[in-house]
């Protein structure tokens, strides 16, 4: 039973004992910690209720077929749920209160944004305000929800837990959808909406550049998606740094050593999950080396030349950061970015890939398909 | 660290026990189809096919035989389409439907009978699948000439219950009569396997999708319950996501997921909707609609992949870019990671037989290192050394350096090569690393003695004659009426050298036909040479039928028994007398050559024998000169003759 039908079992149960007055402490603690279980899995989870049942996201909720509780939410307003993190016990509490009230009465409950909760009709446009993207993203997303994906893949590798392998793996078929959708390859990038946003826009970035590459290259199937795989999951070990240590703008030697764990620790956490995730552990340890090995990090017991999906990789990995505005520095224009990969190659970079990106690169920008 | 939860590889096949499991079942089905179930001439048939199927169960949870057209393939690898009793079974259970079976383990050989002697009376009706028992299930062969209707019709009698329904039912009607069955794992495989059959043969009118659609939850979760059958439900499953609508597909692949306990992350769902949305073409150019429902079936097969309970049946990623498992060894070595994709690695490594350079990675890194550790724990395993004598031929460099480690549990595998290997060569190195366990080995051997064919029972018994001592309980004698004689020449080279059975032996051996065991016998003879066997030697020697080489053996055997018959037997064999009764040196032989050195050394002081070596340092032959020479060298250095 998934996470969001517990909830929302426990949310019916919390109401029946609001509504004939019985205890109901235990009931609505048992819905708050399903609730937060829910938001730490999906960081923004959204239910539309009605007669026909309960959609959770844009998928029916076929365990609760004929759920009563659905109808009756319906029947005083609250059609549409959502949730955000960080979420307050009190917000649920407000909710429950506000339902338990209408269902008495019979009157429609008003809609309500409160600290993570939102409820209301559907057509109510100005309730759900929460969802909309904060300030500083694209006002649409069309990789919505490839990026909560990816942020809900960097929030587990934060706690330490595993992910399931449809997880990277749908992301990277949607992005190659995204990328096809329009018959020409384009390379869809998204711009971070701030720091906090910042790996998972750069994991899909370095992915959908990587895909592209692949292309450029005239890679097989197989090897492209390995390659946008091993793209997209490159810096999870960045989700172990400390947030304070990414947040800082000088680091001291002990937090630079950390960052610079991060190739290590990234490919422990894929080679934690056993079969399928070697390259992407190869690539996620391998992509601060030099590609001949003779430099970079980390230090090597047993000289060797970068995988060449780890170049790929590294190739990637810098012409978004580039991209991307620094504290010290503003975020590069393509061209310029480009020049310093060139100036690079052969000794950063590997002087077969990088001509092949900026080939890819400039093709992009000549065809106005790299937004 | 994930160390406990990563399987070992399934043990591979024993190739020699599944071709007798093949062949028993082959004669198993035949005697079937003449005799009734329980007709007493059908027991040694399937307690044989059973025997054999318990072997091959051991060290895995089932075992798979895919039907091909003229062959059966296992693990991937096919029977000889040539061979006539399994290319007839092939097409056999071909014929009556069966596309693949499957053995699990806890089978008995009365589940073998009931299943099978179904099977040979299956009137073709209904599906296959409802023969199947709990350790044996047959999966059915989607008819190569199924239409959408005659799938339609399937599904309807097989949700129904009625083979003999000839009207297709409307597709409400069939999804409530699916929901208001009970939970039955036979009823829902049958109704699977026609589901397959209707998704790959879609009615144009959407009656799949309808049925499927009005399925509820809970009936859904009961037909893709981990209590069913996997392979059914993965066919299914895999028939679906190419037939059915891409909303469908992605319930379908959440259901199976959650009831697996690997649930599909909640954004994970949404951005598969979202895909599957675009599949059925919302807000997408046609190209996208492709795209999206390329990548809906494409992840839906990966998927459920993911769900396979065994690791060897995921997708193997493309060889031209896999991350090589000795990079990612090195790189866990250096920065001391010991994960579940270590272990892996080292998996791989092993599987493609890159031992060697294994042990040359693992010699790098220090003992006591945890990463090394690990993997040397691995490594040193029983498995590893099958992989390796597996190998065609096996790598006998790595053998010879990973036996010792592996101990006394790897020396199974090593008696399975040894008692089969035929090259000459490779026997002799495994009998070298076999040997090396000492008398570890020896009850191992002796147990697998009994009921082996000649050539295992011959390089068994040779090992353990390398073995410092007989296995306790070894019965000898058992072998000197066996019906080969490299055999009888093994168990009697054993019994000469076990003094309780060593004259025994001996005289086994001399009165053997063969003459490499009498050489063997006249070897060991001329230590030692008892009256008794003296007699026989002789009596052997007077039949004129051994070569001159093993006669000279005979006569060198006999020197230095101390019976007057010896010593005319050397006189005569080294003087030629004249018709006048003369005598002189007999032309040169090995024989005359055993005698007069015999003569020499042992005899040297009777009478008319010193005449005898007098004429031999006289003769003109040096070989003749040399025989008496190094024979008196020999006796002067203190050489005595033994016996009576």
């Amino acid at each position: 039973m998934s996470q969001a039908v517990r909830f929302l079992l426990a949310l019916g149960r919390t109401l029946e004992a609001r509504l004939e007055q019985a205890p109901g402490a235990s009931a609505e603690r048992e819905a708050w910690e399903r609730l937060e279980a829910l938001v730490r899995d999906d960081p923004a989870p959204r239910f539309r209720f009605s007669a026909r049942g309960v959609e959770y996201g844009d998928l029916p909720l076929h365990d609760l077929a004929g759920w009563e509780w659905g109808r009756h939410l319906a029947a005083v307003g609250i059609e549409r749920l959502m949730a955000t993190a960080p979420l307050p016990p009190a917000s649920l509490t407000r909710f429950l209160d506000s339902v338990a009230e209408g269902l008495r009465s019979g009157q429609r409950v008003p809609d309500m944004v409160t600290d993570g909760l939102a409820w209301g009709r559907g057509d109510h446009g100005a309730v759900f305000d929460a969802e909309a993207p904060p300030a500083g993203a694209v006002a649409s997303d069309p990789l919505e929800e490839e990026r909560s994906v990816v942020a809900s893949l960097f929030a587990r590798a934060a706690r330490g837990e595993p992910f399931s392998p449809a997880d990277p793996s749908a992301v990277i078929a949607a992005l190659q959808v995204a990328m096809r959708a329009e018959g020409e390859l384009t390379l869809p990038l998204v711009r971070p909406a701030g720091r906090e946003t910042y790996q998972p826009a750069h994991a899909l970035n370095s992915a959908i550049l990587a895909l592209a590459l692949a292309d450029t290259l005239q890679l097989g199937k197989e090897e492209t998606r390995q390659a946008g795989l091993a793209a997209l999951l490159h810096d999870l070990g960045m989700a172990r740094v400390p947030a304070e240590t990414l947040a800082s703008e000088t680091l001291s030697a002990a937090a630079r050593a950390g960052v610079r764990g991060h190739p290590i620790e990234g490919a422990r956490l894929l080679l934690r999950l056993g079969e399928g995730w070697e390259l992407a552990a190869v690539a996620a340890y391998e992509h601060h080396l030099r590609p001949d090995g003779s430099g970079g990090y980390p230090s090597m017991s047993y000289p060797r030349e970068a995988h060449f999906v780890s170049r790929m990789v590294a190739v990637c990995d810098a012409f978004d950061a580039l991209r991307t505005a620094r504290p010290d520095r503003p975020a590069f224009e393509p061209e310029p970015a480009l020049a310093l990969l060139e100036q690079g190659s052969g000794t950063q970079f590997d002087p077969r890939i990088v001509p092949a990106f900026g080939q890819m690169i400039r093709t992009a920008l000549d065809q106005g398909s790299l937004s | 660290m994930v160390l406990h939860g990563l399987p070992h590889p399934a043990a591979p096949v024993h190739q020699r026990a599944l071709a007798e499991f093949l062949l028993a079942l082959a004669a198993l089905l035949q005697r079937l189809r003449a005799h009734p179930k329980g007709h007493p001439s059908l027991e040694p048939f399937f307690q044989a096919a059973g025997q054999n199927l318990e072997t091959l169960l051991v060290g895995r949870e089932r075992l798979r035989v895919e039907v091909g057209d003229v062959q059966l393939l296992v693990e991937g690898m096919g029977t000889n389409p040539e061979f006539e009793p399994l290319r007839e079974l092939a097409l056999r259970l071909r014929r009556s439907g069966v596309r693949a079976l499957e053995f699990r383990r806890g089978i008995t050989p009365a589940e073998l009978l009931e299943v099978l002697g179904g099977l040979v009376t299956h009137s073709g009706r209904s599906s296959v699948v409802r023969l199947s028992g709990p350790h044996l299930a047959l999966h059915a062969t989607p008819r190569p000439d199924c239409t959408p209707d005659a799938a339609w019709l399937a599904l309807t009698q097989a949700i129904l219950e009625d083979p003999a329904a000839q009207d297709p039912g409307e597709p409400i009607e069939l999804a409530t009569a699916l929901e208001l069955h009970s939970s039955d794992t036979l009823y829902d495989r049958a109704v699977l396997d026609a589901l397959e059959a209707a998704a790959r043969a879609p009615r144009p009118d959407g009656a799949l999708t309808r049925l499927v659609a009005a399925l509820p939850a809970a009936t859904l979760r009961r037909l893709l319950s981990p209590r069913g059958d996997w392979e059914t439900q993965r066919a299914f499953l895999a028939a679906a996501s190419e037939g059915l609508p891409a909303s469908l597909v992605v319930r379908l692949l959440v259901t199976a997921a959650d009831l697996r306990g690997r649930p599909l992350a909640p954004a994970t769902q949404r951005l598969l909707a979202k895909l599957a949305r675009l599949a059925s073409g919302a807000g997408a150019a046609p190209r996208g609609r492709e795209e999206a429902r390329a990548a809906i079936a494409l992840e839906s097969r990966r998927a459920l992949s993911d769900l396979e309970d065994s690791p060897g049946l995921r997708e193997p990623v493309a060889q031209a870019i896999a991350a090589e498992p000795e990079r990612l060894l090195k790189l866990s070595l250096e920065s001391g990671m010991l994960e579940a994709g270590t272990l892996v690695a080292a998996d791989r490594m092993i599987a493609r037989r890159q031992v060697g350079p294994l042990l040359t990675l693992l010699d790098t890194v220090p003992r006591e290192d945890p990463v090394a550790r690990a993997l040397r724990a691995r490594l040193y395993h029983p498995r590893t050394v099958r992989v390796l004598l597996e190998a065609s031929p096996p790598d006998l460099d790595a053998l010879d350096r990973l036996v010792p480690a592996c101990g006394i549990e790897a020396a199974p595998a090593l008696l399975e090569a040894l008692a089969t290997a035929r090259e000459r060569r490779i026997r002799l190195r495994l009998l070298d690393l076999a040997a090396r366990y000492g008398d570890a080995i020896g009850p191992l051997a002796r147990e697998r003695l009994q009921g082996m064919p000649w050539y295992v029972q011959r390089n068994l018994l040779h090992l353990i004659g390398r073995l410092p001592n007989l296995p306790p309980g070894l019965r000898l004698e058992a072998f000197l009426q066996h019906h080969d004689s490299r055999v009888r020449h093994e168990a009697i080279a054993l019994m000469i050298h076990d003094p309780p059975t060593r004259e025994r032996g001996l005289a086994e051996g001399i009165a053997s036909r063969q003459e490499p065991t009498v050489r063997l016998a006249l070897a060991a003879l001329a230590d030692d040479c008892s009256p008794a066997l003296a007699a026989q030697v002789m009596s052997r020697l007077a039949e004129g039928v051994w070569s001159p080489e093993t006669r000279a053996m005979a006569v060198a055997a006999l020197a230095p028994v101390r019976e007057l018959a010896v010593l005319r037997l050397l006189r005569r064999l080294v003087v030629a007398r004249s018709i006048v009764g003369l005598g002189r040196l007999a032309p040169k032989s090995p024989v005359m050559l055993a005698a007069l050195r015999g003569l020499a050394t042992y005899w040297s002081q009777e009478r008319g024998v010193p005449q005898i070596l007098a004429a031999a340092r006289e003769s003109r032959d040096p070989e003749i000169r040399e025989a008496v020479r190094s024979s008196f060298a020999r006796r002067t250095a203190g050489t005595t003759a033994r016996g009576g």
